[in-house]
């Protein structure tokens, strides 16, 4: 199972990468291979503001739905709307052409409840 | 760990470590450890609707009913008439309870006069064993083989020509519905031309001790191991009931399409007085299969909208890897359960529109007609 040293998890499975103000997110290997085979993915609108563990979107494999939540508040300023007709790609790359959104951090606090790649790796072999 | 504690309480098959040496992801089902999936559920509904399948449904309880009464005591528990069969044959059949609702939906096969073989639902078992048990008169005796039996589903259109090959059978190996006892390698097999995946196939029960190597030698000729996340989405896509799902012991056979399975000519059966009486009446709820504009997925329990109000719920969905888009089976209020019209299946609060169809019509579309 890969787990990137240079990103940040959440409990519920979703990955961070912090470039100043900005942080890109996605969900990990972990999450991609205990959903299956991924064939629908819905994004919000760039634009949106979202709070800390707000759902901001959906993932569905073909037997099972999982909803997103936002890692951290701050307004989505990109997301990856092509991946939604390419959802095999979170398969196949979680940490990099599967990036889902980007959002401009507005509590930087809250960057430091993340986990490191240490501490999400022992969350998932519990 | 809790897990293992969890896990022992769990009966595994007789194919458990074929499946580990597969690598396959292990779910608790019907209190049975089953594999969900191997390759995954794409690349298995692929293998089963391009060329063939192989699922260990070892979990289905499979009991023989043997003695001079069987065959009359079969036409008394069952709503199909099974005095039709003819000594190798089998039929879809349904236990009804006193009031004529579904307690299971069952495959029934007649091995001779005196012996039949019934298929009933894993989930159902200790509920139609006691069922069954409750009934029988003494002229009769049932035997439960399942644990010392496994079986195998063989499905896909490749499936009876690798099977016909493997065991030096002609082909086709059986008519369907038809089910033979035959010895291979000093074991005896008992298959049967049934499934359920909308595919052409057979199911093989054989020996717990047997049932790695035929298992083995069923993916050397070609069959791709499928999981139970392929069996129910093939099952969803072909548009076949599922006990707990479209059937339950509150639903009327003609309410889940299934009269046809229902003789009341063939005289008196449990159930059959409340069924005459239900007839009576219309039909307040219905069965019609359900097919998405696009990727959107109906799920179990999703409300069905139309002329803007509820009208019904999804009772299985699916994404479909045959058709590329969402399918599912719902149950609505009976004018609402006509083919060929607009209804709204309701998702995280909005409205997507999908189009009914007859349910075992779905798959007829991705064959082009």
């Amino acid at each position: 199972m890969s787990i990137p040293e240079n990103l940040k998890y959440t409990n519920s499975h979703e990955w961070l990468q912090i470039d100043g103000d900005v942080a890109t997110i996605g969900i990990t290997d972990h999450a991609q291979a205990e959903l299956g085979d991924i064939v629908y993915l819905e994004l919000p609108e760039a634009g949106r503001v979202l709070q800390k563990e707000e759902v901001f979107g959906t993932v569905e494999s073909v037997k099972a739905v999982s909803e997103l939540y936002s890692p951290v508040s701050g307004e989505v300023i990109e997301t990856n709307a092509p991946l939604c007709d390419a959802t095999e790609t979170i398969n196949k790359d979680p940490y990099n052409t599967a990036w889902l959104l980007k959002v401009k951090v507005s509590k930087p606090d809250e960057l430091n409840d993340l986990m490191d790649a240490k501490a999400y790796s022992k969350l998932i072999e519990e | 760990m809790d897990i293992t504690e969890i896990n022992e309480s769990l009966i595994r098959t007789p194919l458990y470590s074929a499946h580990i040496d597969l690598n396959a992801r292990i779910t608790p089902f019907a209190g049975w450890e089953m594999p969900l999936q191997y390759s995954g559920i794409l690349n298995e509904v692929k293998a089963v609707r391009e060329h063939s399948g192989l699922f260990d449904v070892s979990h289905m309880c499979r009991v023989r009913i043997v003695g001079a009464g069987a065959s009359d005591f079969i036409q008394y528990l069952t709503s199909n008439d099974s005095h039709r069969l003819t000594n190798g044959t089998g039929q879809y059949s349904l236990l009804l309870n006193d009031q004529g609702g579904i307690k299971d939906d069952i495959l029934q096969f007649r091995l001779s006069e005196d012996e039949f073989f019934l298929i009933l639902n894993a989930g159902n078992t200790r509920k139609d064993l006691d069922w069954i048990l409750s009934h029988m008169p003494a002229s009769v005796s049932l035997e439960d083989i399942t644990r010392e039996t496994a079986m195998i589903a063989w499905q896909g259109p490749d499936a009876l020509k690798q099977c016909a090959s493997l065991l030096k059978l002609d082909y086709p190996p059986l008519d369907r519905y038809q089910i033979k006892k035959l010895i291979y390698k000093n074991q005896t097999l008992l298959i049967s031309r049934t499934g359920y995946t909308g595919e052409d196939g057979c199911e093989i029960t054989a020996p717990a001790d047997f049932a790695s190597i035929l298992w083995r030698e069923i993916m050397e000729i070609g069959a791709t191991p499928c999981g139970l996340g392929a069996r129910d989405t093939l099952r969803i896509e072909a548009g076949f009931p599922l006990y707990g799902h479209e059937i339950e012991e509150d639903v009327f056979p003609r309410e889940a399409g299934l009269s046809w399975a229902v003789i009341l000519d063939k005289g008196k059966f449990i159930g059959s007085d409340a069924i005459i009486e239900n007839n009576r009446e219309k039909a307040e709820k219905r069965l019609i299969g359900i097919m998405g504009t696009d990727k959107t997925i109906p799920r179990q329990g999703y409300p069905i909208i139309a002329d803007e109000r509820k009208v019904g719920f999804v009772t299985s969905g699916t994404y479909s890897p045959t058709l590329e888009r969402g399918v599912g089976i719902v149950r609505v209020n009976a004018p609402y359960a006509k083919a060929g019209r607009t209804i709204f299946v309701e998702i995280r609060g909005k409205l997507y529109p999908v189009t009914t169809i007859e349910k075992h019509k779905m798959l007829s579309l991705s064959k082009g007609d």
